[in-house]
């Protein structure tokens, strides 16, 4: 099910957010791990039950885990981790990579004139790179013992498939909402606060981002057929950049806003990534929750930047190799990583991170400069195929006049218009995440705003998403 | 701040998130979005359960039951047309001033969807051959909008443009001097050109004026003097429910006038004398009764005349009636030429079951010659390609029609039928595919200009299948057959 489609939106949600209200608090936590399971269920209800499955056993080698290290047994401790490690990567590698890796070694075979395997095709469940993540988390952290473990299974089933981030995150940790995994109980400012959140998240997504993609489609599916421009490369690749910001920081706010308003507090996942003033700190603002389970599970056991300039790097190169990976099973995603974790390399060596708190110097210029670095490798990450990403380059620096027609056709008056507002959001003075500034700063101007976005975009949103086709978020092929 | 006011953007939410189901709860239903059917619930059982497919059809089943879906529609494309001068349905194209124009007009030029035949050569034969057979005719192709009312900022295509406008425009010129044929593009475009649009604005249809001049003119054919029998003018103001904007969502509605007629004829016509094969422009200008207080002018001016839809006509559903009728009208839009020319064939069949003419002679391209009397029998192959020899000149100016009549079937009774096997050159419109009928003929059009020996047909029936000896119709625009 989708946040913004008609089913969720005037069915489902409502449905539940009255269920969970009118529940005694002792009850709601069966209220929500229903409606998580039926929410996941709707699409892949076959894939279900091994999320449950594999779900119980983290639980049950979670105390496991915390037994063994109770008792001393380290080793034991260290193989049930193990264990559990393996079978959410060997579910995630499956499902994910298995078709990838198969096409990969039946082109070897290829080359070397021998039989190659059966290229597998296997239908990615929804949402499995992100709660594949919160799982391994979990277990890590009670190896850790940064949490204890859950003694009730439906704890950790309902950490699982909390609906509201289930599917396309934030990436939560257990110890994040473990106060109110047993008991929600959601105060009155937080609840008003998640309505307005959430109607701000669809804004976004059904009035800016669906309104731009078709720009981004044609841009792209011309660079597939040879007819793109130089023009309509920049204007297409620009759109695509605003379009994933507004989709996907468009779903974090409504998961923020549902999960607030169900008595739950998620983490922030944005902050305003394209005023970021290097590559390093865009990944400070972009899907933070994804960088941060990189930084704690990946980049500091491997050492962080505590031994040495070499192993640093390498670190970070490991880290955004994989985050590339994890986007999906592709040289396209492979390489935006590698690209990024390159800037990230280049940027600590010559001294241009600027992430302590004080104001660079030049800010605008090197905000110019990093929103043209994560441009260039949105083109990777949006392009089908290598093919397609070096025929969009080419069509990005080697002069071709006039704009391509269908790009020319996407860019009708509406589209334009969410265009300019994208770009003057995005370009806008501030520090803070504009959709928690919304919701939560008090004062005669957000109150205002608020007012404006709950009677004239919020309507808005709705009769968009009433009215539109279907349109799922981009991050859920991930 | 109290409690309640602290929940009030929550309260507000779930209202709005809710009015639909409740809606519905009470009573409310969704009325069916442009006459499309309903999609209907999947079925559930546990294997269904497994299939993402049904989820997805449980969606679109939801949707179109949802209340206020409509309402959403319509405010989503009030917004895009008012508000942004734009479309929210691709088949809908937004010119200057609100025009709205139908981008299907453009379809006999879209890649895959143009007519099989040359269209003018097609109402040039089709029009000739009735005439010859006795009926009074009227075949009259409208144009589009876009091809009257000159709009440039409705430009979405400028070769189908153009190529849809030159075809439109080749048609009429043929239209004007083929017996039979109607033209009524120069006068739309002079209304136009005056500055009195013929179309409405949010509508592929014509307004009044539109309306009027074709009702003139087709009126006037079936019956000399009928128009002023039945005192034809522009009746009282109306508001006119637009289909493109229906088409957007929307439900708006435009000035216009009906036309009216203000008494019935003095000299009424037979029942079933006259047919009327023509779609939705025929519809509105003459069937429909858009004045409460003045009924349609078909009711009034042609009580007991047969109103034939395409889609009958085109499955033979309106061959009897073409049989006992003594005047033809038939119409179409542009945008579906190709179904006159997939079609014409049916009642060009039917006015070769009275249409004689001198002989021809078979010359058979491959297996056996011809007999002594000049008949043709289709081998023991089954199969033989032909060519027909004129006794006169192979190329005319005017078109002809050959009739290549079945005198006797194998002993199978396998309809004969007829392909074209045209090396480079278009086929002939109107072909017979095929004749079962014992006594039938094959009736094959050749058009003006074309040698006759372009034409290699293959027949195939039965073995032992005779054709007796061609016939050459000269189409040159006089009744050869009195009817009625």
């Amino acid at each position: 099910m989708v946040f913004s489609s008609p089913t969720f939106l005037f069915a489902f949600l409502p449905a539940v957010l009255l269920a969970t209200w009118a529940a005694p608090v002792r009850l709601r936590r069966f209220v929500l791990l229903t409606a998580g399971l039926a929410f996941y269920a709707w699409g892949v209800q076959e894939f279900l039950l091994i999320v449950i499955a594999s779900t119980i056993v983290d639980w049950a080698l979670a105390l496991g885990i915390r037994r063994a290290r109770d008792g001393g047994r380290i080793p034991l401790a260290r193989g049930l981790l193990v264990l559990s490690v393996a079978q959410n990567l060997a579910l995630l590698g499956y499902y994910k990579y298995a078709g990838f890796l198969t096409q990969q070694l039946d082109r070897l075979a290829d080359v070397v004139g021998m039989p190659g395997p059966a290229v597998l095709s296997i239908a990615l469940p929804i949402g499995i790179s992100f709660f594949t993540f919160e799982k391994v988390s979990y277990v890590v952290d009670v190896w850790r013992g940064d949490v204890a473990p859950r003694r009730d299974p439906l704890d950790v089933l309902l950490f699982v498939s909390f609906f509201p981030r289930s599917i396309a995150g934030p990436i939560t940790r257990l110890r994040e909402i473990q106060a109110e995994l047993r008991a929600p109980r959601p105060r009155p400012e937080q609840v008003g606060a998640g309505a307005i959140r959430f109607a701000h998240g669809l804004a976004k997504k059904v009035l800016i981002a669906d309104q731009i993609a078709p720009i981004a489609d044609a841009a792209f599916a011309a660079a597939g057929n040879g007819t793109l421009t130089t023009p309509a490369a920049w204007v297409g690749v620009v759109a695509f950049a605003l379009q994933l910001y507004f989709d996907f920081s468009g779903y974090s706010d409504m998961a923020i806003g549902i999960g607030m308003m169900l008595g739950f507090r998620l983490p922030e996942n944005f902050n305003r990534p394209y005023s970021a003033v290097s590559v390093t700190d865009f990944w400070r603002r972009w899907h933070m929750t994804l960088s941060r389970w990189f930084r704690d599970y990946v980049y500091i056991p491997l050492g962080g930047s505590q031994r040495g300039s070499r192993k640093t790097y390498r670190n970070l190169l490991i880290v955004f190799l994989l985050t590339g990976l994890w986007h999906g099973a592709a040289w396209v995603f492979v390489l935006w990583g590698l690209y990024h974790g390159a800037w990230l390399m280049i940027e600590r060596r010559m001294g241009w991170r600027a992430v302590d708190d004080s104001p660079p110097r030049h800010a605008a210029a090197r905000r110019a400069a990093t929103f043209l670095i994560v441009l260039v490798g949105w083109v990777l990450f949006r392009a089908e195929s290598l093919d397609v990403a070096l025929d969009y380059y080419a069509a990005m620096v080697a002069p071709a006049g006039g704009l391509t027609a269908p790009v020319s056709a996407a860019l009708t008056d509406q589209a334009l218009f969410a265009l300019a507002l994208a770009s003057l959001i995005v370009l806008a003075p501030g520090a803070r995440n504009g959709g928690r500034w919304l919701a939560e700063t008090a004062g005669r101007v957000p109150a205002i705003a608020r007012l404006a976005t709950l009677l004239l975009v919020l309507p808005l949103a709705l009769v968009y998403a009433f009215a539109q086709e279907f349109s799922p978020f981009l991050y859920f092929q991930f | 701040m109290g409690r309640l006011a602290r929940l009030l953007p929550a309260i507000w939410l779930v209202a709005l998130l809710a009015a639909p189901a409740v809606a519905w709860l009470l009573g409310e239903r969704q009325p069916l979005l442009q006459n499309q059917p309903k999609k209907p619930f999947p079925t559930i059982n546990r294997s269904s359960l497994q299939d993402r497919a049904t989820f997805d059809q449980l969606d679109d089943a939801l949707l179109d039951r949802f209340p206020f879906r409509g309402a959403a529609l319509e405010a989503r494309a009030a917004i895009a047309y008012d508000v942004f001068g734009e479309s929210t349905n691709p088949d809908v194209i937004v010119g200057s001033n609100g025009w709205l124009y139908y981008r299907p007009e453009l379809m006999p030029c879209t890649p895959g969807s143009e007519p099989a035949t040359d269209p003018a050569d097609t109402v040039d034969v089709l029009a000739r051959t009735l005439v010859a057979a006795g009926y009074r005719t009227t075949v009259v192709i409208a144009a589009a909008k876009q091809f009257i009312h000159d709009d440039p900022a409705s430009s979405v295509d400028a070769r189908a443009e153009e190529c849809v406008r030159a075809m439109v425009s080749r048609i009429d010129r043929r239209l004007a001097r083929t017996p039979g044929g109607l033209a009524l593009t120069p006068e739309l475009l002079a209304l136009e050109r005056a500055g009195k649009s013929p179309f409405l604005k949010r509508d592929t249809h014509w307004n009044w004026r539109g309306r009027e001049v074709f009702a003139r003119r087709v009126l006037d054919r079936v019956q000399p003097g009928l128009v002023d029998e039945i005192g034809l003018r522009p009746g009282p103001a109306i508001r006119y429910p637009g289909d493109l904007v229906r088409m957007m969502g929307m439900r708006r509605t435009e000035p216009d006038r009906a036309v009216i007629a203000l008494r019935p004829p003095r000299r009424p016509l037979a029942p079933g004398e006259v047919v009327l094969i023509g779609d939705s422009q025929l519809d509105v200008s003459l069937k429909h009764q858009l004045s409460p207080r003045h009924p349609a002018l078909l009711d009034i001016a042609l009580v007991g005349q047969l109103r034939c839809d395409w889609a009958d006509f085109l499955h033979g559903g309106c061959d009897d009636a073409i049989r006992r009728a003594r005047v033809l009208v038939i119409e179409k839009v542009i945008r579906d030429i190709h179904s006159v020319t997939f079609a014409c064939w049916r009642p060009i069949a039917i006015a070769g079951e009275r249409l004689r003419g001198p002989a021809a002679k078979w010359e058979p391209l491959e297996g056996a010659g011809t007999g002594a009397d000049g008949a043709l029998e289709i081998p023991p192959s089954g199969s033989i390609a032909v060519r027909v020899r004129s006794r006169g000149a192979d190329v005319s100016d005017v078109p002809r029609v050959l009739r290549l009549p079945v005198e006797r079937y194998g002993d199978s009774a396998v309809p004969v039928t007829m392909t074209q096997e045209t090396p480079g050159g278009q086929a002939a419109p109107c072909a017979t595919p095929d004749q079962g009928a014992a006594g039938g003929a094959l009736m094959l059009p050749i058009p003006a200009g074309r040698p006759m020996s372009d034409f290699v047909l293959r027949l195939t029936s039965a073995p032992g299948t005779r054709l007796g000896r061609p016939q050459e119709i000269v189409l040159d625009g006089r009744a050869l057959v009195r009817r009625g």
